[in-house]
């Protein structure tokens, strides 16, 4: 069964890559403005039914070559502009030239997403439940990682750098991440821990940020347990752009005298800040470029938490023709970083803990100096307007070494070093306008060296986990009401215990619209990780004792949706959506770390069959003048039906605000409230040894903002946490306090 | 405008009073109190030998162990800094003690490097073996150790020679 898919998958990204050839084509140009006759930058015109398509210029022209001769529906649509539709003839060696006059409408807020489908589609046609984040939303937060940003959305929880997507997970040592990043499609994860690499993504350079929620593994494979995450980079400009952004801010002192009095800083208030470089530009009509770089200092908020962050990203794109593109994306990253760990017990939380017991020297804080990079090439053909491929690369690197007493970095003998790379091919395939075909082929594969994995007193080199695998999805709609999207994909890892772990992941995607502004949707899907080489191999005294497990198994989950989006169009120019959903997913085999009493140690153990269900209601208001609001609401019920208790470290209601109000042409102000309640309960064996490691409150964090723009000045100033509200985001670790920041930006 | 931020305001104040209460916030210090102990050594020449002292301390439990993977919990335990070696009698003193009720105290030894690797010396046995930290009170235990006759663990088996 599985060769025959595997085989199934092979035959048919070949038989769509031999069927390239050469046909007679046209040139379709033209003008898009306003009723007025204003041009409109920005406006996609797309050949509905194709791949062709083109954003208009800053004079509103836009220029389609290569358009093989036929008959076509030409679309030019632009957000708060009613989408005008011709139909046009191309014919072999003509320019055909064609001006449309859009007439302004109510915002329907179109926001075009890719990450549900493996291809651009409309968010409210989407199959699956996804959130999407703006530049607009990063810029006015100043958010400076993707964990930052995560934070505004909805159904959405951290653990310091670990991401739960509506209960997915709890606190795992931030090992083996239950959802998968990709960054224009690659996914990125730590090579020896499956950790997200948040500060490696140029975040001053995204186009937006998905967040699919729920297993995603029948597109994407292992990791996406819990839901997909998708960091989407910018385009290139038709005119240069740059920018200079500036920011300094101070960590308010904690709000209680007997913690402040227990660090020598308490009283004093901890400066940060950082500055960004971009500038992004095209050379003629075949290369852009654009290119980032970021500098942040933390004196940090707590004792030993100080970091100096470097982070560079270029992108270089070349089209050797309209329909084709090679693109380079390259980013690096460095930081020395003071980890805290935990801290020293609820009366001293600012000091981290420190045990000196069993002739040894525990100690809550580590420094290292990280080093990470990723270099992603892809190759983006149409050679029809009937189907695409992209071929994609990936290198992924990073190096751990621990510092000195002096501040030097160690060997990485004494750290951690690894590779991770892989490649897939991709192809859609629509043979006509109600039905394409996805489908691909995928290989990765790892090398670590990690003085955490021991064999016989050495540090193991591990070769581990290559994996192939092969997906397909055919995206069928039924009399324009119904979109019927089936996938399957079939994952293979070796491991380097001579075992072999294979899944089949299906899953079902049902969405009706039955009007333009509703849309009713059902999915069903399954997810799979296999375990990291850090959960697996760790075998380490340094910190307390944990033995290696072997023999740990794959996570598993299923995952059902059902959701209900509505749009209404509200005055001056402003809308409405409403989206509703109920969920259930079932997990089997869960990982979590326990003190195992016959190991005498902790260690990653397969324990748990688990179920999390509930409910999320979001409500989003925006308006073309700025005007934007939204409230997101989840309900989560995370069952351990091994122990017939609550999952631990699950909160059981989410909820995110936030409001932006633009107040003059000049000024806009703003605010973000995030709710969550305290967890029911809280893993214990973490508190063995670290104290009050068991002690959580509910989370209440109100973030208030302000921004004026003054020809090419941009200035911010926000207040985060502003009631100074002291919370743990996981154990042992308090939450950073009210800390306020200022930033300057400035384009030309 | 002016209403609309009003209502704004309002609404805001509504949502974020609960987070005016500080959250987390020092634990009372009344829920500490304090051991001062003295432990007397005997007979001197029986000291075991520094290779099989990695370590030694006097230890309060609120529970009872079963074996040494039982000491890994040590949000239940509490212990004294490094206790002196190859002498008469020493004394400690620890401070801020969570209140309660202690049942299993003594002087434990590390005999190797291993983690787990404890056993008792002696064990604090007037009033059972129970003794309990009251509030901003200082509470004193005696406690002998006789190399000679070392107590039994894990607490209920054979007593060692």
């Amino acid at each position: 069964m599985t060769r025959t898919a595997l085989l199934c998958a092979l035959g048919l990204v070949g038989g769509l890559l031999v069927g390239h050839s050469a046909s007679a084509q046209g040139v379709l140009q033209g003008t898009v403005t306003d009723a007025r006759g204003a041009p409109l930058p920005g406006a996609n015109v797309v050949l509905q039914g194709t791949f062709f398509g083109a954003a208009t210029n800053a004079e509103g022209a836009f220029s389609l070559t290569g358009v093989p001769a036929g008959r076509y529906t030409v679309t030019a649509s632009l957000l708060g502009f009613e989408p005008t539709t011709r139909t046009v003839d191309i014919t072999d060696g003509a320019t055909l030239t064609l001006r449309f006059a859009l007439r302004e409408v109510v915002l329907e807020g179109e926001e075009v997403i890719v990450t549900a489908s493996r291809r651009e589609e409309r968010a409210l046609e989407a199959p699956l439940s996804v959130s999407v984040l703006s530049p607009r939303a990063l810029e006015e937060r100043n958010i400076q990682s993707l964990d930052q940003a995560l934070r505004y959305v909805p159904g959405v929880q951290l653990s310091d750098n670990q991401v739960s997507i509506r209960g997915a997970s709890g606190f795992a040592y931030n090992v083996g991440s239950r959802v998968l990043l990709l960054v224009d499609g690659v996914p990125l994860l730590g090579p020896e821990s499956d950790g997200l690499p948040f500060d490696a993504l140029p975040l001053s350079q995204v186009a937006q940020i998905e967040v699919v929620k729920g297993p995603g593994s029948a597109l994407y494979g292992g990791g996406a347990l819990g839901g997909v995450i998708q960091v989407l980079t910018r385009d290139f400009p038709d005119t240069p752009e740059t920018s200079v952004a500036a920011f300094g801010g101070a960590y308010a002192p904690i709000r209680h005298e007997a913690w402040r009095q227990t660090w020598s800083s308490g009283d004093a208030l901890r400066p940060f800040g950082g500055a960004t470089l971009t500038h992004a530009r095209r050379f003629g009509d075949r290369l852009g470029a654009w290119v980032t770089a970021t500098y942040q200092g933390d004196a940090g908020y707590l004792a030993t938490s100080e970091e100096q962050r470097l982070q560079a990203a270029a992108k270089v794109a070349y089209r050797p023709r309209p329909s084709q593109e090679l693109a380079l994306l390259v980013s690096a990253a460095g930081w020395e970083r003071d980890n805290f760990l935990y801290w020293n017990g609820l009366r001293d939380p600012l000091n981290p803990g420190r045990l000196d017991i069993a002739s040894s020297d525990f100690s809550g804080t580590n420094d290292n100096r990280t080093v990470q990079v990723g270099i992603f090439p892809s190759w983006t053909d149409t050679p029809s307007s009937r189907w695409t491929y992209t071929a994609r690369g990936r290198l992924f690197t990073a190096s751990l070494r621990p510092l000195d007493d002096r501040g030097q970095p160690r060997s990485t003998d004494d750290g951690t070093l690894g590779f991770r790379f892989g490649g897939e091919l991709q192809t859609t395939y629509s043979p006509s306008a109600s039905r394409t075909f996805t489908a691909g082929l995928t290989g990765d594969g790892l090398a670590v060296r990690s003085s955490f994995f021991q064999e016989d007193g050495q540090p193991r080199i591990t070769y581990g986990q290559p994996e192939a695998a092969a997906f397909v999805q055919l995206d069928q709609r039924l009399r324009g009401l119904v979109r019927l999207v089936l996938g399957l994909r079939y994952d293979a890892y070796w491991l380097d215990t001579n075992e072999t772990e294979a899944r089949l992941s299906p899953k079902l995607n049902l969405s009706i619209t039955p009007r333009p502004s509703t849309s009713l949707r059902f999915s069903y899907g399954q997810g799979f990780r296999v375990p990291s080489l850090a959960e697996r191999f760790t075998d380490n005294q340094s910190f307390l004792p944990i033995v290696a497990n072997l023999g740990l198994r794959p996570e598993l989950s299923t995952g059902y949706e059902v959701g209900v989006r509505r749009r209404w169009a509200l005055r001056r120019a402003t809308t409405l959506e409403a989206y509703v959903a109920a969920f259930l997913t079932n997990y089997r085999r869960l990982v979590e770390v326990r003190f195992v009493g016959t190991e005498r140690a902790f260690q990653f153990v397969n324990l748990t069959k688990a179920r999390t269900r509930g409910t999320e209601a979001t409500l989003r208001l925006r308006s073309s003048r700025g005007l934007e609001g939204q409230v997101g609401y989840t309900f989560v019920d995370a069952d351990d039906q091994t122990l017939d208790q609550p999952l631990a470290f699950r909160s059981r209601h989410l909820l995110i605000t936030g409001l932006t109000v633009p107040l003059t042409p000049l000024w806009t102000v703003g605010l973000d409230y995030r709710y969550a309640s305290a967890p029911e309960r809280v893993e214990s064996d973490f508190a063995r040894f670290v104290p009050d490691a068991e002690i959580t409150v509910d989370t209440h964090v109100l973030d208030l903002r302000a921004s004026v723009t003054w020809y090419r000045l941009r200035l911010d100033l926000l207040v985060n946490n502003a009631l100074n509200y002291h919370y743990v985001e996981r154990p042992a670790i308090l939450a950073p306090p009210r800390h306020a920041t200022v930033r300057a930006t400035v384009r030309w | 405008m002016p209403r609309l931020l009003g209502s704004l305001l309002g609404l805001a104040l509504l949502i974020t009073g609960p987070g005016c209460d500080a959250g987390l916030a020092p634990p009372d210090a009344n829920a500490f109190g304090a051991i001062r102990g003295v432990v007397t050594y005997g007979p001197l020449e029986a000291w075991p030998p520094a290779d099989s002292l990695q370590d030694l301390r006097f230890v309060a439990m609120r529970f009872i162990p079963r074996d040494t993977s039982d000491f890994l919990q040590l949000n239940r335990l509490v212990f004294s800094p490094g206790l002196d070696r190859n002498v008469a009698q020493d004394t400690f003193l620890i401070a801020d003690v969570p209140t309660g009720v202690y049942v299993y105290s003594g002087v434990a030894q590390q005999y190797s490097r291993d983690w787990f690797a404890w056993r008792p010396l002696g064990l604090y046995t007037d009033t059972d073996g129970l003794f309990e930290v009251q509030s901003a009170e200082t509470t004193v235990v005696q406690l002998t150790v006789n190399f000679r006759s070392l107590p039994p663990f894990p607490p209920g088996s054979t007593p060692r020679p």
